[in-house]
């Protein structure tokens, strides 16, 4: 019976340390950090400096702005002053300089909530290879993080004031989301990079001046065309109006307006294009290599400045043919930019000349360079017009001068 | 020794998180390396094996009924040869176990727990399939059958909620460089379809025995189905970089973005992938303890299944400096160690079990 | 030598047999000599630096060697 009661007391006694020696473990404590503990950083920018250094900049969330500011209400966010701060470091590497910057800082860098990546122009033609890879290896930046080249230096993006935003990043990606310029995110950026053509092209950062009697960092960031990258070195850059043809090429056309002349007409017309459905269609004819760019787009007609009149079946005939033509001119002025002045395949032709054509593309794949300022570029857009909004004829317009076709 | 039962239904789903919850993690990058984009090609290349090997298991259990492949070698082969073959069986899962334990807390340091003593981890694991194990089969089933639902559906609701982010043509062009290449990658996830020869430890617990054929089978397809959609999904979001991507699965989690409120993914991935490997862990825990105790003709495994704790984590550590080893072992060394060890041998086995069996008839 | 991990796993050991003794008084000598033997084994493994030391990867990697270098490529 005492033996019983014993060996009782020493199974207890052993349970007791089992527990105690599970809770330790269980809670996971040991990579326990307080959200008060974290400095959030809510974008990067990344610089070159002369003497082969790099400069690291981050804008960093102010936990206490945001609280005090936000408890006010109303326009008490954006009043009551800046919810980041721009700290920066010099470095060999990013690694190297986040270390010098993070024994200044009395909070942990967390990168898990960075959605914007800007690498400085003179970094860009230096080559971003070992900074991406930073930025891929380690846990915490997000693949989804948008990537940008800016215009100049990187930094003073960060440290802007954007007046509508909380934060100038914010802005940015926005500006992203609307597809306002190209939207490529740090996954991309790596495959485009891995893949077969090893050339990408990212969103140029500028920044809108300040308008009269506001402060100077009151500016805007704003996208500014498009960086184009032969392996990790940027080679060149596209204008805005350059852009908005590869992204009708690329399909990634949304939010902005076609404005042209239809035909022989006096005045302009503006056309929203709702949805685009693109294909390329490589062909090889005769050792040619032609790819085949085919449009499918509807728009509505957002302004009327010539004196045709829309709801006659005629007239749209005459506009949906002026569109076809706009579009077909500015994919072409995009296109002979990036073959014939950058020679670089941002577009992945390459890609679907592999896909539809495995076998020809394995004796050429050398050759890449040569062929691609060879091929030649056919069209095949539709246009439609679907609808003419709340008006018919041309608004404010005597009946006589309105043209009936 | 084990008076635990269990229908052919659960064994199915035991050993289905067990060949998964590694394979769906770390293999899809590997087969890539090899096949490109068509290593969506390869589980089913793969999965041959694991039907050849269900079927070897099966023939072996008919002979054998009431034993596992520890004792039955004796009886082919001698008493001698068996005991060597058994070691060599013993030594194999022990090994492998640990491996694995080591593998699943890579994971875990490497993404979540940064700062964390990896012996911790290893050692709470160990401890916890200890207990399961200690428990006996039917504890691990009914575990297994609890868990499968959850190690399941956050798979699938993964998959549902990365839909936006494919990139469908990324499957082409198929087949470029003909053939070889998705064959080669089929190598290493042919490792993994070779572990179903662990059925044959759980094929003389189940009451159903007619059915353990019939569902050793629906396994080796639902783990290729699983391994096929899965290299799809990383494929169609990742394209040329997946070769690149350590744990390509938990990259697609992370990159979910769903009207910028569903994000940050990658805790599903590591609950699927806690509760896959740990039923995976389990069942060879359960392995490695029971052969251990038919080897030594114990009367009971359970005794030995805490020291045999302590040598999985010994082999955890065990001549493994790094991740790269793992991965060096688990290219080079594991698809055909484990083809030899659970496929062969047993293929050698059944012809030399048939032939003995003839053999005995005729003197008779 | 390291003292940590060797002390740690003397310490479970300790535990391990405090736990399971009692319960398996009753079973045959075999299983308790079994028992010890594999405690043993483990106890002597933790006292090497075993990851930086030959051991069952090692070994199979140089047996598999021709498999894997046909895998590298």
């Amino acid at each position: 019976m005492e033996k019983g009661k014993g060996r009782l007391f020493m199974k207890n006694i052993l349970l007791l340390i089992l527990i105690c020696g599970v809770t330790l473990i269980v809670s996971g404590c040991w990579d326990r950090v307080e959200v008060n503990d974290l400095a959030i950083v809510t974008a990067a920018a990344i610089d070159k400096k002369d003497d082969n250094q790099i400069e690291l900049s981050l804008q960093v969330f102010i936990p206490k702005a945001l609280s005090g500011g936000g408890s006010e209400g109303g326009g008490g966010m954006s009043g009551g002053g800046a919810v980041t701060m721009v700290a920066s470091h010099k470095g060999s590497n990013i690694s190297d300089a986040l270390s010098k910057l993070q024994s200044e800082f009395p909070r942990r860098v967390f990168w898990g909530h960075c959605k914007v990546f800007i690498f400085g122009e003179k970094l860009a033609k230096a080559g971003i290879q070992e900074h991406l890879d930073f930025l891929l290896r380690h846990p915490q930046p997000r693949e989804r993080a948008y990537v940008y080249v800016s215009e100049g230096k990187a930094k003073p993006i960060l440290e802007l004031l954007a007046p509508l935003e909380r934060y100038s990043a914010e802005g940015l990606r926005e500006l992203s989301d609307l597809h306002i310029g190209m939207k490529v995110t740090l996954q991309d950026l790596d495959e485009k990079l891995i893949g077969i053509v090893q050339a990408a092209a990212l969103p140029i950062v500028d920044i809108h001046p300040p308008g009269k009697g506001q402060e100077k960092l009151q500016g805007e960031p704003y996208i500014a065309g498009t960086a184009v990258f032969k392996k990790d070195k940027m080679i060149g850059n596209l204008t805005e109006k350059e852009t908005r043809g590869i992204l009708w090429i690329r399909n990634e056309i949304e939010a902005y307006t076609v404005t042209f002349k239809p035909g022989a007409e006096k005045g302009e017309i503006s056309i929203n294009p709702i949805k685009a459905s693109v294909k390329l269609v490589p062909e090889i004819r005769n050792k040619k290599w032609i790819m085949v760019v085919k449009i499918d787009t509807e728009g509505t007609i957002i302004q009327n400045g010539t004196n045709l009149n829309l709801s006659s079946p005629k007239s749209i005939k005459v506009v949906e043919k002026a569109f076809e033509k706009e579009i077909e001119k500015r994919i072409e002025l995009a296109f002979q930019q990036t073959q014939q002045e950058l020679k670089t395949d941002i577009l992945g032709f390459g890609e679907e000349f592999s896909r539809k054509y495995p076998d020809k593309w394995k004796k050429n794949k050398g050759r890449w360079n040569e062929i691609f300022p060879e091929i030649e570029l056919e069209t095949e857009i539709k246009a439609h017009i679907r609808r003419q909004g709340y008006i018919t004829k041309p608004g404010g317009m005597p009946e006589k001068e309105v043209k009936e076709q | 020794m084990e008076k635990g039962k269990i229908s052919a239904l659960q064994m199915a789903i035991m050993m289905y998180p067990t060949i998964v919850a590694t394979a769906i993690l770390g293999v899809p990058s590997i087969t890539a390396k090899y096949a490109q984009n068509d290593l969506w090609l390869a589980p089913i290349f793969a999965s041959f094996i694991g039907y050849v090997t269900v079927y070897i298991a099966y023939k072996l259990h008919k002979l054998y009924p009431k034993q596992s492949v520890i004792q039955f070698s004796e009886y082919i082969i001698g008493r001698f040869l068996g005991k060597i073959l058994g070691f060599l069986y013993l030594f194999f899962y022990i090994q492998v176990t640990g491996e694995i334990i080591r593998e699943y807390a890579e994971f875990i340091v490497d993404s979540f727990l940064v700062r964390t003593p990896i012996s911790v981890i290893m050692a709470s694991m160990a401890f916890l399939c200890a207990f399961i194990v200690y428990g006996g089969i039917e504890v691990i089933a009914r575990a297994a059958q609890l868990f499968f639902p959850l190690f399941v559906f956050p798979i699938l609701i993964l998959i549902i909620l990365v839909l936006p982010d494919f990139e469908f043509k990324n499957i082409f062009p198929i087949l470029a460089d003909g053939i070889w290449p998705p064959m080669k990658g089929a190598i290493v996830p042919g490792g993994w379809f070779t572990e179903f020869f662990m059925i044959i430890f759980l094929l003389p617990f189940i009451k159903d025995r007619k059915k353990g054929m019939k569902y050793g089978m629906i396994t080796a397809f639902a783990v290729m189905m699983t391994l096929v959609v899965v290299n799809l999904v990383v494929l169609f979001v990742f394209g040329p970089a997946t070769a690149s991507k350590v744990y390509p699965l938990m990259n697609v989690a992370r990159y979910i973005s769903i009207a910028e409120f569903f994000e940050h993914f990658e805790s599903v991935v590591m609950a699927i992938w806690i509760v896959g490997t740990f039923i995976k862990i389990s069942v060879f825990y359960y392995v490695t303890a029971l052969s251990t105790a038919q080897w030594l003709n114990l009367s009971d495994y359970r005794p030995i299944v805490w020291p045999i704790g302590i040598l999985l984590v010994v082999f955890c550590f065990w001549s493994i400096p790094n991740t790269l080893e793992i991965e060096r072992f688990n290219i080079g060394v594991f698809p055909l160690y484990g083809f030899i060890v659970q496929t062969i041998i047993p293929l050698l086995l059944v012809v030399m079990a048939v032939f003995r069996k003839r053999k005995s008839k005729e003197t008779v | 030598m390291r003292w940590g991990v060797f002390v740690s796993t003397t310490i479970i050991v300790v535990l391990i047999i405090l736990y399971e003794w009692p319960k398996m008084k009753q079973n045959p000598k075999k299983d308790k000599v079994a028992f010890f033997t594999l405690l043993l084994i483990g106890l002597v493994l933790s006292m090497f630096d075993l990851s930086h030391m030959a051991g069952p990867t090692t070994w199979l990697e140089t047996l598999f060697k021709p498999f894997g270098e046909f895998m590298e490529k």
